[in-house]
């Protein structure tokens, strides 16, 4: 479970990013966070990825406090949240495959697992036949799903996808959300920030709305209210 | 530790070859830099040993009044190769001096008939003194102020050499002031050029080294490959510029040699005499250097 306690991001001098937010996300939930640009979605994301530090509050994942965690514990925590991001953000000198692998390399997987695990992950997301290419040779689709994949490959229990669909057409952006909920249905919780209104209402799941900072929504099953 | 050592070298050797061009920009400019680093310690070594032939011409002599016994002359020869001063002294008999002044005026026969009426030899004995250093000659040549060999010194020739000595002293000291403001200028050159160099290879991989954090990887794993790639540009920008400066040297030590009369300079055999100190100097400042700078540079983007 994720619990976001009182949490408090201002940026200097006096920028107030997002203010009293408390939140719990169950294992396995589905949740959308939506809001218009600048209200703190992406924030919020880059609080749980550490990429970013609280100013107040306490945001923990299970029993772990991550408000304060040591930089030497980032990556731990960053193996175990799988990133999903509008620009992709893939190695552009490095193959799908070896994007892919990088995330195992990193953590010191062996030879052996990499070569059977790559595969079958490409496989899952739909991109077996395209290993061998440079993220520049596949369209924006193949290229998330070349990130989906990365995401997943440590088998995470946190998928935690920021405007995934930002860059696509609707047929993708449709494949792309078919994947996230079947990657759900697998049991791992998704948290996916988009603000297309027409995404978030086809997924029927749960819906936590922003606005300046602010949750000013919180629907089981929600819809896109702004 | 061996899976993560050969995937730095993996990551490394990849990222030279897919950023080829660049890679070879990179070690194009270390060897411009080395070849320069070399040429300046040619130069120096030419200059040294032209210094060195010039101070080795010049000695003083101590002129002893005729009949002055050898042996007192011995005992002044010893007394000289006992000052830490002292590189060498020759005596030389007055026989010796005479043959020596025929063979110096055997065309002028004015000077010879001359020698020929005074009937004995009218030369003493001499003194040939040899100091390690030209600034010594001043103080070997205070010992003669001294009165007591105001009767058996007919002339020490200290002041025909000494402007010759001053001069000498003046263009080794100025020639090695000039030589390491150059090495200085040069070395700070260097510097920058790879400081710079690094930066922007590091700087064209900014969004790299985010990923790479993004993705869980450790800041050792991200810095680890960028200091391996330092000791790859290193590595070979000290072989190739050997593989230069070989036959450059080669080609140009004839010229050199006829400039200086034929005397041997051996500028290769001091390149392969102190081998490990100036290539293997090299390789080890260049591999410092780019650590240093990518560490800095690095650790800008690391904090994601």
């Amino acid at each position: 479970m994720i619990k976001f306690k009182d949490i408090e991001k201002i940026y200097p001098p006096k920028t107030v990013a997002l203010k009293n937010i408390n939140l719990e996300i169950n294992a396995g939930e589905f949740v959308s966070i939506v809001g218009q640009s600048g209200t703190g979605k992406t924030t919020l994301i880059k609080l749980l990825t550490a990429e970013e530090r609280v100013t107040r509050g306490k945001i923990t994942i299970g029993d772990w406090d991550i408000t304060r965690i040591k930089q030497c514990d980032v990556p731990v925590l960053r193996r175990q949240i799988g990133v999903i991001f509008q620009d992709f953000k893939l190695l552009p000198k490095k193959t799908i495959f070896e994007n892919v692998a990088f995330a195992l390399e990193v953590c010191g997987a062996t030879q052996g697992r990499i070569k059977k695990t790559v595969p079958q992950i490409l496989k899952i997301v739909g991109l077996e036949g395209k290993a061998n290419r440079y993220p520049k040779q596949i369209s924006g689709g193949e290229q998330q799903r070349a990130v989906i994949a990365r995401s997943l490959i440590h088998r995470p229990k946190i998928l935690v996808a920021d405007e995934p669909t930002g860059n696509l057409d609707s047929v993708n952006t449709r494949e792309i959300a078919d994947l996230l909920l079947k990657i759900n249905e697998f049991g791992t919780t998704v948290l996916l920030v988009s603000h297309n209104r027409e995404l978030i209402n086809s997924l029927r799941r749960r819906v936590v709305t922003l606005e300046q900072g602010v949750v000013v929504s919180d629907q089981e099953v929600g819809k896109y209210l702004l | 530790m061996f899976i993560a050592l050969f995937r730095i070298v993996k990551f490394s050797l990849q990222d030279f070859l897919r950023n080829f061009l660049f890679s070879v920009a990179t070690i194009i400019i270390l060897i411009l830099t080395l070849i320069s680093i070399n040429f300046l310690l040619t130069l120096n070594f030419i200059t040294k040993v032209a210094l060195g032939e010039v101070r080795d011409k010049i000695d003083v002599s101590i002129y002893f009044k005729q009949d002055i016994p050898e042996s007192q002359i011995g005992n002044i020869k010893s007394y000289l190769l006992s000052m830490t001063e002292v590189k060498d002294v020759f005596y030389v008999s007055p026989e010796d001096a005479l043959e020596k002044f025929k063979e110096t005026h055997k065309d002028d026969p004015a000077i010879l008939e001359s020698l020929v009426e005074v009937g004995n030899n009218p030369l003493g004995a001499t003194l040939v003194v040899k100091a390690r250093d030209t600034k010594d000659y001043e103080n070997i040549l205070k010992v003669f102020d001294d009165q007591k060999y105001d009767a058996i010194i007919l002339e020490k020739n200290f002041e025909d050499h000494q402007a010759v000595i001053e001069k000498v002293t003046e263009i080794a000291e100025k020639g090695e002031k000039t030589a390491l403001g150059i090495a200085g200028i040069f070395a700070i050159v260097a510097v920058l050029i790879i400081f710079n160099t690094v930066r922007i290879a590091i700087y064209t991989h900014r969004d790299e080294i985010g990923i790479m954090k993004l993705v869980g990887a450790t800041n050792w794993f991200i810095r680890l490959p960028y200091l391996a790639s330092g000791i790859i540009y290193g590595f070979l920008a000290v072989i190739i510029s050997v593989i230069i400066t070989y036959p450059i040297i080669g080609f140009i030590e004839p010229y050199m040699t006829g400039l200086f009369g034929g005397t041997s300079l051996n500028i290769l055999s001091f390149f392969t005499r102190n081998y490990l100190f100036i290539f293997g100097g090299q390789f080890l400042g260049v591999v410092v250097l780019t650590i240093v700078v990518s560490s800095l540079a690095v650790g800008r983007y690391l904090k994601i």
